[in-house]
């Protein structure tokens, strides 16, 4: 089975990552720009830092045979430092047009301060603009209120929910989400968040019509595999594998290819090692053969 | 007509979206801004088509008459677009050009490279074209390095030598390379002897086409370390170091030749450059597959 992982930061993850999400089937991965687990300080962080994944990390991607996108945004705990996010402001619009950008994203409330609704509304004012989709992140500390209020702004603002991606979702909020025709992401962690087994019993109760899962692995303790794992789980719990696909692999694709910049024929014949020939050095490679993809299920 | 205007024409041409087509003919001419160029280039991302152009012959003919340097089938219209740009914005400083690459994904940064050695101040993005380099996206080097007239024009000595020796170690085509023979130079043949030294210590084989940069450089005591390392290459390894050996004027190299009983057929080095790239893309498709 192939697999999206729609939300996952492999900036901070390791070529062991890499490797380990081709062979368990994941053929392409969206990065939503973040933060990088402490505040940046100077404008030139972000712009390298968005420079990166529209380049470099979308390279690095290919070298293991996996497509990679990424959305580009302000995230709303560096919204609060208002003179910064001015700046990043500015520098929005040159990335947010690139080749791999699927959407504005993660953007959103953090604690859910004066700032962070500035800058939330301003980003969406860009995405129309740009028509692109928009990922909204839900904060972790009153979480529910923290969803309804996005909805209930992006709404104000005139944006058609199917364009929209509203993820970290729970048992708590996926209701309200969905019923108001938001694509409603859950991200398995295997702390915090939701486990698989929870994911399960959503997928029992919800169906998978606009669902859709990812790891948002990042820098802290998560699992680059949550979405194929997840996918194993719900086969042995008697889910078809048509559901199965739809929640691990369609919803996503159909919910980002309204950007205009993400389509299956990206990867259907394979970005599969193009550039084995590197092993000299410059490579991400150095020195051991490339792998080669087989079907043995590792999970 | 000059290459720009020509290139700006087969552009509009090409261009069936009249909307899109305005937009293009209008930012061509009117813009005064960094922010406003800095935009346009980004939105040709969105807006302009990726294929190749559908030239007539007669169109084909004049530009390769014109411009055989230009190779214009090596373009898709989408970099052409961005060409287009780059060469009518009046006020493209070192300084805009700088910013503008930092901010470029890869597709842009390849269109980019392929443009400035016609840009009319060339000379001045010298220390632009020689940063990028360093770059690890190997479609970004290959921009820079192969097919494009700009590093033989103005690197400096050092700054060539760090581009074959890297290209070498990239395992990209040399023969692809311009003006690589012009180029040639004692201080690259010795790194690049050295360079295969590390290599057969690690069991490694190097490219058959290090032997074109060295020769004319071979002294007695590296013709004999190469001799030695002969019979352990392939045929591709062999046919290069004889031709090597054919074209040096060391008394030892013309003995050793002499003393060979089977004739040597003569072969091109871009013949030996492009026999070993093909035949190693062909590995590496069968590998995939």
């Amino acid at each position: 089975m192939k697999f999206i992982d729609p939300h996952i930061h492999m900036t901070s993850r390791t070529t062991n990552d890499y490797e380990a999400m081709s062979k368990a089937g994941i053929v392409a991965i969206i990065e939503p720009a973040f933060w990088l687990g402490q505040p940046r300080t100077e404008v030139g962080s972000f712009k390298d830092y968005f420079s990166s994944i529209v380049g470099w990390e979308a390279f690095r991607a290919s070298q293991f045979g996996i497509k990679h996108y990424c959305t580009i945004g302000l995230n709303s705990k560096e919204a609060n430092n208002e003179s910064l996010a001015e700046e990043v402001m500015e520098l929005l619009p040159l990335f947010a047009l690139k080749d791999n950008v699927v959407a504005i994203g993660e953007i959103g409330y953090d604690d859910q301060t004066a700032a962070e609704d500035k800058y939330f509304r301003v980003q969406i004012e860009l995405a129309k603009e740009l028509e692109l989709p928009i990922l909204v992140h839900t904060p972790h500390r009153d979480k529910k209120r923290g969803t309804l209020r996005s909805m209930d702004v992006l709404e104000e603002h005139g944006i058609d929910p199917s364009t929209v991606i509203i993820d970290h979702n729970n048992e708590e909020t996926v209701e309200s989400v969905l019923e108001r025709g938001y694509w409603t992401a859950f991200t398995i962690y295997p702390n915090t968040k939701m486990g698989s087994e929870r994911m399960v019993a959503v997928v029992e109760k919800y169906g998978s019509n606009k669902i859709f899962i990812d790891s948002s692995a990042d820098w802290g303790v998560s699992d680059p595999l949550s979405v194929p794992k997840t996918a194993q789980l719900m086969l042995d719990k008697g889910i078809t594998s048509e559901i199965v696909q739809a929640v691990c692999y369609q919803n996503a694709l159909e919910a980002y290819a309204q950007s205009g910049n993400m389509k299956e024929s990206d990867w259907s014949d394979g970005v599969h090692f193009d550039q084995s020939i590197l092993y000299g050095g410059n490579s991400v490679l150095r020195g051991q053969p490339p792998k080669k993809s087989d079907d043995s299920n590792i999970i | 007509m000059r290459l720009s205007e020509l290139i700006k024409e087969y552009c509009l041409n090409e261009l069936k979206d009249e909307k899109i087509k305005s937009w293009l003919d209008q930012k061509l001419h009117s813009i005064k801004t960094d922010k406003d160029f800095f935009i346009s280039f980004a939105l040709i991302n969105k807006k302009i088509p990726r294929g190749h152009l559908q030239l007539s012959l007669s169109q084909l003919q004049i530009i390769q008459l014109k411009y055989p340097e230009f190779n214009i089938e090596n373009w898709t219209l989408d970099q052409l677009c961005r060409f287009s740009l780059l060469i009518y914005y009046p006020l493209l400083s070192v300084e805009s050009l700088t910013k503008l690459i930092s901010v470029a994904d890869t597709r842009e940064q390849i269109s980019i490279f392929k443009s400035i050695p016609y840009l009319e101040n060339a000379s001045y993005f010298a220390p632009i074209v020689v940063n990028g380099i360093r770059t690890n996206i190997v479609d970004v080097f290959d921009a820079i390095a192969l097919k494009n007239p700009y590093p033989a024009s103005y690197f400096s000595q050092d700054e060539w030598n760090q581009m074959i020796l890297k290209a070498v170690f990239m395992e990209r085509p040399i023969y692809q390379i311009k003006d690589i023979d012009q180029r040639k130079n004692e201080k690259l043949a010795h790194i690049l002897f050295d360079y295969a030294r590390e290599r057969w210590a690690a069991s490694r084989r190097v490219t058959p086409e290090l032997w074109r940069m060295i020769s004319g450089y071979i002294t007695e005591k590296l013709f004999v370390e190469m001799i030695k390392k002969m019979a352990e290459g392939n045929a591709q390894d062999q046919k290069a170091m004889l031709k090597l050996i054919q074209e040096s004027n060391l008394d030892a190299a013309q003995q050793w030749l002499n003393s060979q009983s089977t004739q040597i057929e003569p072969i091109s080095w871009d013949q030996i450059g492009s026999d070993f790239w093909h035949n190693n893309q062909a590995l590496q498709n069968a590998s995939k597959a």
